[in-house]
C-alpha cells in the first residue's frame, strides 16, 4: 500500500533531481524492509536511525514542529515501534525534498522581487538625478538677446538705464573683464534701489564669487535703507537672486520675477 | 535653516520642542514621528527639493540592511549587498559632490572644454552619506541588528540636530536610543546650557573672527604685509574652530534637549602637542569614521611599514577629499597624512623628549599653515598667501592697515586664543561653585549678547555647511 502511494507521488513528480532523491530514498527503504523482516535486533537499528535522522532534520532544513505537523505523534510512535518505520522514512524524505523545492521555489521568487526593487531603486536615483541635472541646466546663449528681450517685452529700459564697467565696480566689486558677458542696469532717481544684473561665465568656479559680492550689496543696501526706507528695505529683501547653469541672475526691482522669467525663458 | 537664526531659535525650536513633549512619554514612537516630521520640515526649508534624496538615501538604506541580513540569514555574506549599497551611496554622493571636479579635471587633463553643469550642494550630503554607510557596514559585519521600523532608519538620517554638519553619528551609538530613552528636565537643562555655549561660539566669536578674515582677504596685495597675512589667517584658524565646534555644541546640546547622546566632536584641539594628538582631538566623529570604515579594513597598522605608510596617504587624502571637491582639499588631506607619517617614524620620539611649549608652538605652526589650504581653494593663490607668510611677495614687515587689525581685533584674537583652551570653562565651573548666581547670570549674558547678534548681524553660514 505505502509502496503504491510512493508510487503514485514518484509519477507526479517531474523534476530529474527529485527522481533521482526518491530512487535513494527507495533504495534505502529496500535495505531496510529486508532487515525489518529479519530480526528485532534491526528494528532496534532503525529505530537509532530513526532517531538520529530525527535531529539531523530538525538542524538543517526541517523544524521539528513541521515534522509533526506532517507526521502525528502516534504515527511517530508506531515509527518508533518499529511497525511503519520504512514507510515514515520515505514520507519523511518525501517531505523534505518537497520542502526542499517550496523553499527553492520561495528564494529564487525572493531573488526576483529584490532584483526588481533594486532595479526600481536604480532607475528611480536615475529619473531623480536627471530632472535635476536638467532643471539647472542651461542653454548657452548671447546675452545681447536677453538684453533686447528684457528692453522690449519688459520695457527694462524705462525702470533703469544701462550702467558701466566702472559702475558695476564701484557697486558691486565685480570686474567685468573677468566674466563672458555682463548685463548690468541700474536705476538713476534718487534714494532707488532697483538694479539688474546677468552675468555668464566661462567656468562655474566664478559663480560663488559673484553670489558672495551681490549678497554683500545686498546686505550693504539693507543696512543703509534700515532706519529710514522702509520700501527699499522690503525691495531689497525680496530680490531675486540664481543661478543657473553658466550664468548668474540678480535683481532688486517690483518686477524683479517678470524679468527673472525673460531670463529663464532664454537660456531654459 | 540655521541654528543661528531668528526662525529657528524662536519659531522652529520652540514648536517642534512644545509638540515633543505634549507626547506622553509612554509613546516615544510617536516622539520619533513627530522629530522626522520636524527634521524633513527642518531640511526641506533650504533644500525643498533635495529633501526627497534623504528620503529616498533613507528607504534605499533601509531596504538594502534588510537584503544585508537576509542574504547572511541564508548562509552568504551579504557582501555583494553591502558593495551594491557602498557604489549607490557613493555615486549619489560623487554626482553632486564631485561631478564637477572630475569633469573639470578631465578637461584640464585632455585640453578639453566638455561643458556640464555643476549641480548645488545638498545640504548635509557627505554627513548623512557616511551616516547611511555606518549603519550599512555595522549591519554587514554584524555588529547591529537590522532595523525593522524605516522610519527609525529615516530618524537616524535625518535627525536635524545632527543632519547639517555633523558630528557623524554611528548608528550603533543611538541604535538603542531610537528605541529607549529618557528625556528628562535635568537632560532638557544641560543641552540647553551646551546650545547656548554652541550660539556664543558661533555668533560672538567665530563671525567676528570670520569678518576679520574676510577684511584681510579682501585687502589689495600692496596692503598685504606679512603681519596682516598672519592676523588674517590666525583670525581663520580662530574662526573655523569656533565656528564647527559651536556648531557641534549646539548639535550636541540639541540632542540632550530631546534626550539623545551624541558622542564628543572636538577636544581642545588647539592644545595639541603634537599632529597625532590634533587629529585625536579635531572633528572626532569624522576620524573616527575613516578609522572604524577605511584604515582598520585596509589593515591600519598591522602590517608591513611600506604598507602602513600607503594606507595612512590613502586615508588622509580621502579625509582631504570628503572635505570638498577640489585638489586643495586633497593638498590639505595628504599634508596631515605625511606629517602624521613624519610623527610616526621620523620624528615622533624626539618630540616626546622636547618641551611641551615647543611641540605647542610646532603644532601650531603647522595647524595654522594648514588653514592656508584649507580657506584658498585656488591653490596657486594658497601658495602666494603661504609666500607672504613667510614674506615672500609680501609689501614689507607690516603697514598702518596691519596696525589698525592689531587695534581693533587685538581682544578678539587674545579671548579667543584663551577660549579655545580648557581655562574658561575651569573658571566658569570654579565660580558656579564659588557663586550660585553667577550660572543664572552667565547664561543669561550670554544668550542676550548672542540674540543681540542675530538680530543686527547679517546672513552667516557655518563654514562646514559647504562640505
Amino acid at each position: 500500500m505505502a509502496k503504491k502511494k510512493n508510487k503514485k507521488k514518484k509519477n507526479n513528480s517531474h523534476k530529474a533531481g527529485q527522481n533521482q532523491r526518491r530512487q535513494q530514498a527507495r533504495h534505502t527503504k529496500r535495505g531496510k524492509n529486508s532487515n525489518q523482516n529479519h530480526n528485532i535486533e534491526n528494528n532496534q537499528q532503525k529505530k537509532q536511525v530513526a532517531d538520529d535522522k530525527r535531529p539531523k532534520n530538525n538542524q538543517n532544513e526541517t523544524p521539528i514542529q513541521d515534522v509533526k505537523d506532517f507526521v502525528r505523534n502516534d504515527e511517530i510512535e508506531k515509527i518508533l515501534d518499529g511497525e511503519e518505520l520504512s514507510q515514515a522514512e520515505n514520507e519523511l524524505e518525501l517531505y523534505a525534498s518537497a520542502k526542499r523545492e517550496t523553499e527553492t521555489d520561495g528564494k529564487s521568487q525572493g531573488h526576483s522581487k529584490s532584483f526588481a526593487i533594486k532595479v526600481g531603486f536604480i532607475l528611480i536615483l536615475i529619473v531623480f538625478l536627471v530632472i535635476i541635472y536638467s532643471a539647472n541646466n542651461a542653454k548657452n546663449v548671447d546675452l545681447k538677446s536677453v538684453e533686447t528681450s528684457l528692453v522690449k517685452e519688459e520695457d527694462l529700459g524705462k525702470e533703469m538705464t544701462k550702467a558701466s564697467d566702472r559702475d558695476l565696480m564701484r557697486f558691486i566689486g565685480l570686474d567685468s573683464e573677468n566674466y563672458e558677458q555682463v548685463i548690468y542696469y541700474k536705476s538713476t532717481k534718487e534714494l532707488a534701489v532697483e538694479e539688474l544684473l546677468i552675468v555668464k561665465v566661462a567656468s562655474k568656479g566664478q559663480l560663488d564669487g559673484i553670489a558672495e559680492a551681490v549678497e554683500s550689496r545686498v546686505d550693504g543696501e539693507i543696512d543703509v535703507y534700515a532706519s529710514y526706507g522702509p520700501k527699499q528695505v522690503a525691495q531689497l529683501e525680496s530680490a531675486v537672486l540664481r543661478e543657473k547653469g553658466n550664468y548668474y541672475f540678480y535683481c532688486t526691482s517690483d518686477k524683479a520675477e517678470d524679468y527673472e522669467e525673460v531670463f529663464m525663458n532664454a537660456v531654459q | 535653516m540655521l541654528f543661528s537664526s531668528i526662525v529657528f531659535m524662536f519659531y522652529f525650536l520652540p514648536i517642534t520642542i512644545g509638540v515633543y513633549y505634549l507626547i506622553p512619554r509612554s509613546k516615544l514612537s510617536w516622539r520619533n514621528i513627530w522629530l522626522l516630521i520636524a527634521s524633513l520640515f527642518f531640511y526641506s526649508w533650504g533644500e525643498p527639493v533635495y529633501v526627497f534624496l534623504m528620503i529616498y538615501s533613507a528607504a534605499f538604506n533601509y531596504y538594502m540592511a534588510k537584503e544585508i541580513e537576509r542574504e547572511k540569514v541564508n548562509g552568504g555574506s551579504g557582501k555583494k549587498n553591502m558593495l551594491f549599497t557602498l557604489a549607490m551611496n557613493l555615486l549619489i554622493l560623487g554626482f553632486f559632490k564631485y561631478f564637477g571636479f572630475l569633469m573639470d579635471t578631465i578637461n584640464g587633463i585632455f585640453n578639453l572644454s566638455i561643458s556640464y553643469t555643476a549641480l548645488p550642494l545638498p545640504i548635509g550630503i557627505s554627513f548623512y552619506t557616511f551616516q547611511g554607510l555606518s549603519y550599512i557596514f555595522d549591519v554587514y559585519r554584524g555588529k547591529v541588528k537590522v532595523q525593522k521600523n524605516p522610519l527609525s532608519v529615516a530618524l537616524y538620517l535625518a535627525l536635524f540636530p545632527q543632519l547639517i554638519a555633523g558630528p557623524i553619528v554611528n548608528y550603533r551609538d543611538i541604535e538603542l536610543q531610537l528605541d529607549n530613552r529618557t528625556s528628562n528636565f535635568t537632560k532638557f537643562g544641560e543641552g540647553a546650557v551646551r546650545f547656548s555655549i554652541g550660539l556664543g561660539k558661533k555668533v560672538i566669536l567665530a563671525n567676528n573672527l570670520g569678518a576679520l578674515y574676510e577684511y584681510v582677504s579682501a585687502l589689495s596685495d600692496s596692503n598685504l604685509t606679512v603681519l596682516t597675512v598672519w592676523i588674517g589667517i590666525i583670525g581663520y584658524t580662530l574662526q573655523i574652530y569656533f565656528d564647527f565646534s559651536g556648531y557641534s555644541d549646539m548639535a550636541i546640546g540639541l540632542g540632550r534637549m530631546f534626550g539623545f547622546e551624541f558622542k564628543e566632536n572636538f577636544n581642545y584641539p588647539y592644545i595639541a602637542n603634537s599632529i597625532t594628538d590634533f587629529w585625536r582631538r579635531w572633528h572626532m566623529s569624522l576620524s573616527g569614521w575613516f578609522r572604524d570604515y577605511v584604515y582598520i579594513p585596509l589593515g591600519g597598522n598591522r602590517v608591513t611599514i611600506p604598507r602602513h605608510i600607503l594606507n595612512l596617504l590613502i586615508v588622509w587624502s580621502l579625509t582631504g577629499l570628503w572635505h570638498g571637491a577640489n585638489w586643495n582639499f586633497v593638498a590639505w588631506g595628504t599634508y596631515f597624512g605625511i606629517l602624521l607619517i613624519l610623527e610616526k617614524y621620523v620624528w615622533g620620539r624626539l618630540l616626546d623628549k622636547l618641551p611641551p611649549a615647543i611641540c605647542h608652538i610646532y603644532t601650531m605652526l603647522i595647524v595654522i599653515i594648514s588653514w592656508v589650504f584649507f580657506s584658498i581653494t585656488d591653490i596657486n593663490s594658497a601658495f602666494e598667501y603661504l609666500g607672504r607668510m613667510f614674506g615672500v611677495g609680501a609689501a614689507g614687515i607690516a603697514n598702518s592697515t596691519t596696525w589698525y587689525l592689531v587695534r581693533s581685533n587685538a581682544i578678539l584674537i587674545v579671548a579667543s586664543a584663551i577660549g579655545s583652551t580648557m581655562a574658561p570653562i575651569r573658571e566658569i565651573r570654579r565660580l558656579e561653585k564659588q557663586y550660585r548666581w553667577f550660572d543664572t547670570v552667565f547664561m543669561l549674558g550670554l544668550i542676550i549678547i548672542s540674540v543681540s547678534y542675530l538680530i543686527y548681524g547679517s546672513y552667516n553660514p557655518f563654514l562646514y555647511f559647504r562640505f
